[in-house]
């Protein structure tokens, strides 16, 4: 199997929440100039990309319909440029880069746009219309826990994972670190103009 | 004035000018089957020979709720048929008040709680004193309002949308939820206009408590003058089952946090059903009656839990909710 490389990334820089200068930025006028920045820094590669793919965890309003799509457009990609937009919540961006990668090492593709993009200013947790089925509320709520719940929930179960591994995931976490650092791959933030 | 009738729980007074006045002079003014009785009476009477009717009085408070003695007596003897026939009957006289054919003015003052403001709500019109402490307070005492209150101030809240507009019927029913499920009450009239028990088309605030009787018997007569129209019976759009699910899952969260006892989120469950209208689709236009029997149902059920009577119970003899 042939291997995946990451050739350049870029992140916005991060706002607080609703009071930011940010926080009336539509998400998808966000990622489109993150896109453009990525592209700048791999050389202003302008071949051929065969998708856009993007995470988002409330998919609606500014960001909903098939957001990566819509910043394909918005980023100048040539109108044959195929998105789609993928949720695994806060993991999207995450999972969307591995989507990536195997598309490109099962020989699917070639050059693929990957990350995630959301607003948390524009569209609150759990979206604007709350619409839960009867039957897991009753029966299993926890498919709907909000993140502190789920906080306290891992805190609870696994008490002893954080204080035995975490030093490990430290040290793990470490050691990528350096290697970013070392091939300058590290997802800087660009200056918005 | 001229005393027409009397009960041990109410009376009804001749104040001049073809007004009459409904008073309440049970103990705390609490609302028993006397007052109830009172109430149709009074109806009758004023829709036959006055202009109007004004609810008020001048004790200590306008009413603190329903007799809880009385309830909790009758639930303890396992009596639910009485029971059924007194909030059934507590409910009927809500809907007399609301579709009477002459004005009913109600004139809340001091604490008007749980049935106190289960009769202002369907009045035609309140006049409030400005220290009027409102809300619908039965989830203290493990309860749900039972005399038409849940449907009376979710359509209160839908009084003020515009017609033909989109809105979210869901936010309306969220808010709804959470003012009775926290039992929340006002600090003052104003503050009841915000919670939206008070409505500013239609209610206003005496500034001076000692003329709270004289403005209210004013403002029938101001309705009657204006040619007075009782409303029109229209069908209610509920969230059903989807916004039943959303308003527990609300709870749950609450719960979750240690904001809400296991108990609490018994009761929630039971308020977000009937304000849901149960199991239906959402925007499904449902009779005020269907919505009143879901109410009635689901207060019998809770107060025949041991949990609902320590409440009452220790409500009556301390004067403060329990959490359990």
């Amino acid at each position: 199997m042939r291997e995946a490389v990451i050739v350049a990334g870029a992140r916005t820089p991060v706002g607080k929440a609703k009071k930011g200068t940010l926080a009336n930025t539509r998400p998808d006028d966000l990622a489109a100039l993150t896109v453009k920045e990525t592209l700048k820094r791999a050389n202003n590669y302008d071949g051929p990309i065969d998708d856009v793919i993007m995470g988002c965890a409330m998919p609606e309003a500014e960001q909903g319909m098939n957001m990566a799509r819509n910043i394909a457009g918005l980023a100048g990609l040539p109108n044959d440029v195929p998105g789609i937009t993928i949720n695994r919540y806060c993991s999207s961006g995450l999972q969307s880069i591995a989507y990536a990668a195997e598309r490109i090492m099962v020989g699917g593709s070639e050059a693929i746009i990957a990350g995630g993009a959301e607003s948390m200013s524009l569209i609150p947790m759990g979206g604007h219309v709350i619409k839960p089925n009867l039957e897991l509320v009753q029966n299993a709520p926890g498919y709907y826990m909000s993140m502190g719940h789920t906080a306290e929930e891992v805190a609870q179960r696994l008490v002893y994972l954080v204080k035995i591994k975490m030093n490990s995931l430290l040290v793990v976490t470490n050691v990528l670190r350096k290697h970013y650092k070392k091939v300058n791959l590290m997802t800087k933030s660009f200056q918005l103009r | 004035m001229v005393l027409l009738r009397k009960n041990a729980g109410a009376s009804l007074i001749d104040l001049g000018d073809n007004v009459a006045l409904l008073e309440f002079h049970s103990q705390s003014n609490a609302i028993g089957l006397d007052t109830i009785q009172m109430i149709n009476q009074s109806l009758e009477e004023v829709n036959k020979n006055y202009k109007g009717l004004v609810i008020g009085n001048q004790g200590k408070n306008f009413c603190v709720g329903a007799n809880l003695g009385m309830m909790l007596m009758e639930a303890q003897d396992f009596n639910f048929p009485e029971l059924d026939m007194v909030i059934r009957q507590f409910q009927q006289a809500m809907m007399n008040i609301k579709y009477n054919e002459k004005p009913v003015v109600a004139a809340p003052f001091g604490m008007t709680l749980g049935g106190g403001t289960e009769v202002c709500l369907p009045a035609h019109s309140v006049q409030a004193s400005q220290e009027t402490y409102m809300g619908l307070v039965e989830v203290g005492v493990g309860l749900i309002p039972g005399g038409g209150g849940n449907k009376e101030y979710y359509i209160q809240q839908l009084k003020g949308l515009p017609e033909g507009v989109d809105f979210d019927l869901q936010k309306v029913t969220n808010d709804v939820f959470e003012k009775i499920a926290m039992a929340k009450v006002s600090t003052s009239a104003a503050e009841a206009f915000e919670n939206g028990l008070l409505d500013e088309r239609t209610d206003s605030i005496s500034v001076n408590g000692d003329h709270l009787i004289h403005d209210a018997k004013q403002k029938v007569l101001s309705l009657h003058n204006a040619g007075f129209n009782p409303p029109k019976r229209e069908k209610v759009p509920v969230v059903g089952e989807a916004g039943y699910a959303t308003m527990l899952l609300g709870a749950k969260g609450l719960a979750n946090s240690g904001y809400a006892s296991e108990y609490d989120l018994k009761i929630a469950e039971k308020l977000a059903f009937v304000l849901a209208g149960g199991r239906l689709k959402y925007g499904t236009l449902v009779d005020e009656q269907y919505l009143l029997d879901l109410e009635r149902e689901a207060f019998l059920s809770l107060i025949g839990e041991a949990k609902t009577q320590q409440r009452m119970q220790h409500m009556l003899l301390k004067g403060k909710p329990l959490r359990n």
